[in-house]
């Protein structure tokens, strides 16, 4: 066998390790720092760094057969845990195709090419009879693609319902794609078949030690005492996550390091140290404790740490867009999990509510989930039968704080004919089926008459991830460049605002300047658009609910079926603020009254105030790991962006039709602070205070002489220029049918735009 | 969605798929790239299927690697559900490379994880 050349070989060896890593199972640090320094081999070095970590090799003959030996590895397991390991194959005949790992007696929990009815995956598979017998289960995490190469690393991960010592058989078979193919037989099958009718003991058997796990109950405790659910992260001395990632099932998601827990509920660890962390969303400071579990020990204590309780000055949470399915992170995507895991990770970040929008991918199997009501309901498992056989028998428990979570299902035009006009979010419903649809391509191919269908049913109705698409190449705001319009951003808004059937808005995801801008020369000329925080979990954020987020004053808190419409109505007449949850703007007001809309006499001088509280950490984080991001996102809403030098403070600025007149520097220790501007208005204006990339309030709109705002020609006529924009980007994916209609509405708005570029009494 | 989850149908190697939320996925098809012969450029197509109407550019960015030139064009998205693309590799002589290509909308928000991230062997002989 010729030796693989070192660069592929070196290349393969790191992305292997690299998943390792994020599985959770990282090998040691000098290992991989090592592994870092050899940057073109030699082979040999890299082959024999990594050799010890070696659970399994696999030789791969000229005909795609596969010998499986036992490599040096020590084959340590955990009870009811994954662990994941190194796979070297050798491959000299260089065949490429896609290997498969089997287990003995279990024909596999991912089977995705056999004729089982549907595809099977982890977070809602249905594979019980196929799996309880079995004390353990393995799957390849890498995509297990050969690539021809004469040798190369991938990662399994070994699942063990026992303790104790037990025997075992790993096998490998190759699918190759070239093969002609087999109507009955799935690829990879013919190989195994060939490898069966050989004398040749094609599998490893493999003595594991599996180390016993105990259950512990993890008691969360809110600051006064109540039970509460929260996200708990545990890792053990080596850096590994448990429950693994390599697999888990709902409400655990493979694509979190943590999981959601309530007091009294269990995660599964054997004998050990560990650094477990909870917290319960950016209210609550990160608390992290060092456990040893021992013989003896059958609880640890988690108490939460809040620094900032908005509800306690009258501001309730919400995420206005979060979905049960449908991104690539969940594995059966048309699907998705249901309310119960979702009400879990909404209380697990304390969020008050969680308006979870059925779309596209998943729009047929979840629309079942539509009541038209807000709903709270236990956070049972939903599918505990999967989870028994799986080895974890915790029981969902009820917390003193569930009545202040909920959900509510509802829309977000995505992967519908019109979502090139931006994806719409209806929030309120009462019916999500478009008049005389019977399917999703039934609906229109442009968004007006939605949001005017919506509308017709007291629905909020806005855009979601806003400034997708929006950017124009600065980082001013407000700027003047008309963007293209070429994403799935708050495209369509700027004709549905003028024509009365656009409501809101929604970011806090990307660089403020692409999100705010639009928004800005909205309120510029005289309407009040509203801008909300959200996550678009899982597709733009995998972190959990509430990463954007929205806050609202109400005069009690939202609950029953009503709760929702409550929140909804305080949105649109009262005080709110939108952001990263880690920087909070209370009573903010315009010569002490908080009102939205306020009439003065004349143009001049006012007092803006409000209180104000934002926490940091006393330190900057340290740099991350290169290739890994700082936090949630790369351009992401973070207080920490906000950070001034590496000190602790951040800016907070006085923003008047659109631009920062005023600032002042905000101590982030978690302390409320009254604050206060004296500011002349020399006309009617749009008045707000920001702190960004991390929290911004509503307006409030102060009209002058009964004049309405109209500040800023130039924002008219950007918006005028976007309408022509939109159009050139758009109007090729309207039906021919629709296109006089959406051609006559866009004239609509450019002569009202025309109209208030007119009205205007500035530049601006 | 018909065909969201599924493999993209196609005779190139590499396949692409923007999914209704603008996240940009890669994936190898079965379709085998084969020895290239050094010296000359040699075409790998790629099969681009947009389910969001993301148009703009889409870049393919790789770190360089000795021993093999890669011309990335930068394609402009049309907004149409399928598009043709590729990009072109060249040995001077024989070599076996570990090639990792990134694919970007940039009007877009990225990737999706590293699903946007592929790594591809190349061999000349």
């Amino acid at each position: 066998m010729s030796e693989p050349a070192a660069q592929p070989l070196l290349a393969s060896a790191t992305r292997a390790v690299h998943q390792l890593r994020d599985l959770g199972d990282p090998l040691p640090a000098d290992v991989t720092a090592r592994l870092a320094e050899l940057t073109a081999g030699p082979a040999a070095e890299i082959e024999a760094l990594l050799r010890p970590y070696v659970l399994v090799e696999v030789g791969v003959d000229e005909h795609a057969g596969t010998v499986t030996r036992p490599g040096a590895a020590p084959p340590r397991l955990v009870q009811h845990g994954w662990t994941s390991f190194l796979v070297r194959v050798a491959n000299p005949h260089r065949i490429e195709g896609r290997l498969n790992g089997t287990t003995s007696g279990v024909y596999g929990v991912i089977d995705h090419r056999s004729h089982s009815a549907r595809i099977a995956l982890p977070d809602t598979v249905d594979s019980v009879p196929r799996i309880k017998d079995a004390w353990l289960q393995t799957r390849l995490a890498t995509s297990g693609e050969l690539s021809g190469l004469e040798a190369e690393y991938h990662v399994i991960s070994a699942y063990s319902r026992d303790g104790g010592r037990r025997s075992a058989e790993l096998a490998f078979t190759l699918a190759v794609e070239d093969r002609p193919p087999s109507l009955t037989r799935p690829p990879g099958n013919r190989a195994a078949i060939e490898m069966m009718m050989t004398a040749t003991e094609y599998g490893a058997t493999i003595e594991f030690e599996s180390r016993p796990a105990r259950e512990i109950r993890l008691d969360v405790r809110e600051p006064d005492g109540a039970s509460s659910m929260a996200a708990v992260t545990v890792r053990d001395a080596h850096g590994r996550s448990y429950p693994s990632t390599a697999m888990r099932l709902a409400p655990d998601m493979f694509f979190h390091e943590h999981v959601y827990r309530a007091t009294g509920e269990v995660v599964v660890l054997p004998d050990g140290e560990y650094e477990i962390s909870v917290r319960r969303g950016p209210e609550y400071r990160p608390v992290t404790r060092d456990v040893r579990v021992e013989p003896g020990t059958d609880a640890v204590e988690l108490r939460l740490d809040r620094w900032v309780d908005p509800a306690a000055h009258g501001y309730y949470s919400g995420d206005p867009h979060i979905h049960a399915g449908g991104c690539s992170h969940y594995n059966v995507p048309s699907e998705g999990v249901t309310p119960e895991t979702m009400i879990r990770h909404v209380r697990g970040e304390g969020l008050w509510l969680g308006s979870v929008l059925t779309w596209g991918p998943c729009y047929y199997h979840q629309k079942q989930f539509f009541s038209g009501e807000s709903i709270s309901p236990p956070a049972l498992l939903e599918n505990e039968a999967m989870q028994q056989a799986q080895g974890m028998t915790w029981s969902p428990r009820p917390t003193d704080r569930d009545d202040e979570s909920a959900l509510r299902y509802d829309v977000e035009v995505s992967g519908f004919p019109s979502s090139h006009s931006g994806h719409v979010i209806l929030l309120g419903l009462t019916d999500q089926d478009y008049p005389g649809t019977q399917l999703i391509e039934d609906w229109p191919s442009w968004n007006l008459p939605i949001m005017r269908w919506g509308r017709a049913q007291g629905a909020l109705t806005g855009y979601a991830h806003c400034g997708l698409g929006l950017a124009a190449g600065t980082d001013e705001l407000p700027n003047h460049v008309v963007p293209g319009f070429q994403s799935i951003g708050s495209n369509e808004i700027v004709v549905d605002v003028p024509l009365g059937a656009a409501d809101f808005q929604a970011g806090a995801e990307l660089a403020p300047a692409a999100e705010l801008n639009i928004w800005y020369h909205l309120l510029n000329v005289g309407y009040s658009t509203l801008m909300l925080g959200e996550t678009d979990y899982p597709c733009i954020y995998d972190d959990g609910p509430g990463v954007g987020r929205t806050y609202v004053r109400l005069p009690s808190p939202p609950r029953g079926p009503r709760a929702l419409e409550a929140w909804l109505d305080g949105l649109r007449d009262g005080a709110s603020y939108f952001g990263d949850g880690r920087s909070h703007v209370f009573d903010f007001a315009v010569d002490g009254d908080t009102a939205r809309d306020q009439r003065v006499a004349e143009p001049g001088p006012v007092r803006v105030t409000a209180t104000v509280a934002a926490w940091l950490p006393e330190t900057p984080p340290l740099p991350p790991e290169p290739g890994r991001p700082a936090y949630s996102a790369p351009v992401g809403w973070h207080l920490e962006r906000a950070r001034i030098g590496g000190g602790r403070e951040v800016l907070l600025e006085l923003v008047v039709n659109g631009y920062a007149v005023a600032s002042q520097r905000v101590l982030a220790d978690g302390a409320e602070r009254e604050v206060a501007f004296d500011v002349t208005l020399e006309r009617s204006s749009w008045v707000a205070l920001r702190i960004l990339p991390s929290v911004h309030t509503q307006p409030i709109f102060v009209e002058a002489g009964g004049r309405p705002i109209r500040a800023s020609k130039r924002s008219a006529q950007w918006l005028h220029d976007s309408v022509d924009a939109l159009w050139t980007a758009k109007s090729g994916f309207i039906r021919a049918g629709e296109r006089d209609g959406a051609r006559a509405a866009y004239d609509q708005a450019q002569a009202i735009y025309q109209g208030r570029r007119d009205e205007s009494e500035v530049d601006g | 969605m018909n065909g969201c989850c599924g493999p993209v149908d196609t005779t190139a190697p590499i396949a692409v798929t923007i999914n209704p939320e603008a996240r940009v996925n890669v994936a190898r098809t079965a379709t085998r790239l084969g020895v290239l012969a050094p010296g000359d450029w040699h075409p790998v197509d790629v099969t681009i299927v947009n389910d969001g109407y993301v148009t703009g550019p889409l870049t393919i960015e790789s770190a360089p690697v000795p021993g093999v030139e890669l011309d990335l064009p930068v394609h402009v998205l049309t907004g149409e559900p399928r598009q043709d693309g590729g990009f072109r590799v060249r040995f001077d002589a024989p070599a076996t490379v570990d090639v990792t290509l990134t694919f970007r909308a940039l009007a877009a928000l990225g990737g999706l994880a590293q699903h946007s991230t592929i790594s591809l062997l190349l061999r000349s002989s």
